[in-house]
């Protein structure tokens, strides 16, 4: 059984509007995913293309418009708000921005009891003492319970949103382009740090990233994204060993190889991601794609599953 | 960051402040005029304001040390009275209003574009549209003539300043990845807007009290001279009121004394805000 499964899930802003109904932007459209515990799914594709929106509308940060989400076998979509909170402490997340999202205003303690006093985890007592294991998982000195967020760097600030998302021991953690602002060198320490949680915990991570490297590293399986859809899904070695939709082709190719002897043919898609308020006809990839026939421009492709397991949403696969 | 010490930003606020100079200065005049007006509260000093006296426009003297007023009172008992009268208003009424304009601004900032936020635009609208005088005489006239009237009209006009600053800044916070981590631990609305988010417009009510304060000050003065203001005991404003037949008269001190008295407290107050300002700006915290 999955730890997460999603089918169908859709999230529309606008869509309404007075006197003339505007046309929805459709962020993310139709999505199916499925993550075993303690796997890593990962999330790529282009800026804009509904990573981030797919990750907030799987936590119901974003209502989705429509679709199902289950975790561990129960739903999460179509429960209410009370029921929601308490599901809450299977899923959590951990943000871009190290900088945007720790409170000010809040000490690291402050910021790392809130989810167990909210939770109504144990006593004063012991959440003290689990705040101060959760800073030594991610590498801080319980010590630093005190001190406020400007007082750290980008990198511990980043461990103490990731001891924030730990703190209920949850089953899913969503990592949106969790490493991205950070030095390469840092980089590397978040992401090892996240390899030992999921060894220590088993939880399962959904990894979104544009970064083809990190992705390689860290991720079972890879789902590639683009423009509210997902166009391929396979393992990760599967997929970088050789990708069958031609988006996924031109997005490795854009991975820099280190071997100067190797002239990577790159491919360089024409124009720029479509507005997905104004998808284009057929498959939404076509008028960008270098192989398209005219099928593709009528014809949306299904996501198809493939003999070892990967899906594609091609015509010509 | 040498030791596990918290600087919160509070603390590194305060350090600023206290190496801007003009700034201190100013907070120590604040404070003497609030000593001032503490003694007076507890009944130390100024207490015989009201006394009439036997000899009219006295000059300034040991026994009167500002001099006497048409009618024999003491100038300087009265403006000593006065400054409690002053930190009482611009107590009150900037502590009202922020805390209003903090509570109406959070919502409708945090429901931005609901019919919440629309009601409190338009009641914003509404009671900015009013000329403030004007406003004052239909509160005063409504509670007849209660000495709270005055008090009730400001707090009810000077919230929506705050209210428009905390809304915006509220916006803009609520967009913030913060924000969303406490959503997606659980954290309930309300715990998210006055835990989360209305801590972090704090410097905003800060400095916005300090203008509030100032702002009530003088309007208690012009209020008090048109008779709308103060209606027991004696302001700053009711002796200029009162010195505009002694002046023309040629006796200048209950008019000096009273000017002077809310000038200098004003003009602190003013720097005292500015430095205010300046070291709880959010961009010099981060910095």
């Amino acid at each position: 059984m999955s730890l997460l499964r999603v089918r169908g899930l859709k999230k529309y802003f606008g869509g309404s509007g007075w006197p003339r109904r505007k046309a929805p932007l459709k962020a993310v459209d139709g999505v199916d995913l499925d993550l075993a515990a303690g796997h890593t799914l990962a999330l790529v594709g282009e800026s804009g293309c509904g990573k981030s929106t797919l990750a907030r509308a799987i936590l119901r940060l974003h209502e989705p418009t429509g679709g199902e989400v289950w975790l561990d076998g129960t739903p999460v979509t179509g429960i209410g708000r009370a029921a929601l909170r308490a599901r809450r402490r299977e899923m959590q997340i951990i943000f871009q921005d190290p900088y945007a999202s720790l409170n000010p205003r809040r000490s690291v303690g402050q910021t790392l009891d809130e989810p167990l006093s909210v939770h109504r985890w144990g006593n004063r007592a012991t959440r003290q003492a689990r705040v101060n294991e959760l800073l030594e998982v991610v590498g801080l000195r319980p010590a630093m319970a005190n001190r406020y967020p400007h007082e750290f760097s980008g990198g511990q600030r980043q461990r103490i949103g990731i001891a924030r998302a730990l703190a209920l021991s949850p089953k899913l953690i969503v990592a949106d382009e969790a490493v991205s602002a950070l030095d390469v060198s840092v980089q590397a320490q978040i992401l090892n740090l996240l390899n030992d949680i999921r060894e220590r915990f088993g939880v399962g991570y959904l990894f979104i990233s544009h970064d083809l490297a990190v992705v390689r590293h860290l991720a079972d399986r890879v789902a590639v994204m683009y423009l509210g859809r997902i166009v391929e899904e396979a393992d990760t070695a599967d997929l970088f060993r050789q990708p069958r939709h031609p988006y996924t082709e031109a997005l490795l190719s854009a991975v820099p190889v280190p071997d100067p002897t190797r002239h990577a043919g790159r491919i360089v898609l024409p124009g720029d991601l479509p507005s997905p308020s104004a998808p284009p006809s057929g498959c939404p990839f076509h008028p960008r794609c270098p192989k398209a026939v005219a099928r593709c421009s009528t014809e949306v492709p299904a996501l198809r599953t493939m003999d070892d397991g990967a899906r594609v949403a091609c015509h010509l696969v | 960051m040498s030791a596990d010490r918290p600087h919160s930003l509070w603390s590194r606020a305060a350090q600023r402040f206290v190496r801007d100079r003009a700034g201190m200065v100013s907070a120590v005049v604040v404070l003497g005029y609030f000593l001032v007006a503490l003694t007076v509260w507890l009944g130390l000093g100024g207490q015989d304001w009201g006394v009439l006296g036997s000899d009219s426009f006295a000059p300034v003297s040991a026994e009167h040390w500002f001099g006497t007023t048409r009618n024999g009172q003491d100038i300087f008992a009265r403006t000593v009275y006065s400054t409690r009268t002053a930190f009482e208003i611009g107590l009150v009424v900037a502590v009202s209003s922020v805390v209003l304009g903090a509570v109406f601004g959070a919502l409708s900032g945090f429901f931005a574009g609901s019919w919440l936020d629309e009601g409190i635009l338009w009641l914003k609208g509404v009671l900015d549209a009013i000329p403030f005088f004007l406003f004052v005489v239909a509160v005063a006239y409504s509670l007849q003539g209660h000495p709270l009237a005055m008090h009730v009209a400001m707090i009810a006009t000077f919230w929506t300043t705050t209210g428009r600053y905390v809304r915006g800044e509220v916006i803009k916070l609520k967009s913030m990845e913060f924000v969303e981590a406490a959503r997606a631990v659980g954290v309930p609305q309300g715990a998210i807007i006055f835990r989360h988010i209305l801590p972090n417009t704090s410097h905003i009510l800060l400095v916005q009290g300090t203008l509030v304060f100032v702002t009530a000050i003088k309007a208690e003065v012009i209020l008090s001279f048109l008779g709308l203001g103060v209606q027991d005991g004696v302001s700053w404003g009711l002796m200029i009121s009162q010195s505009t037949n002694e002046v023309t008269a040629g006796f200048f001190n209950n008019f000096i004394a009273a000017s002077l008295a809310m000038f200098v407290l004003v003009m602190a107050f003013n720097f005292f805000s500015d430095a205010l300002q300046d070291a709880l700006d959010p961009r010099k915290v981060s910095a």
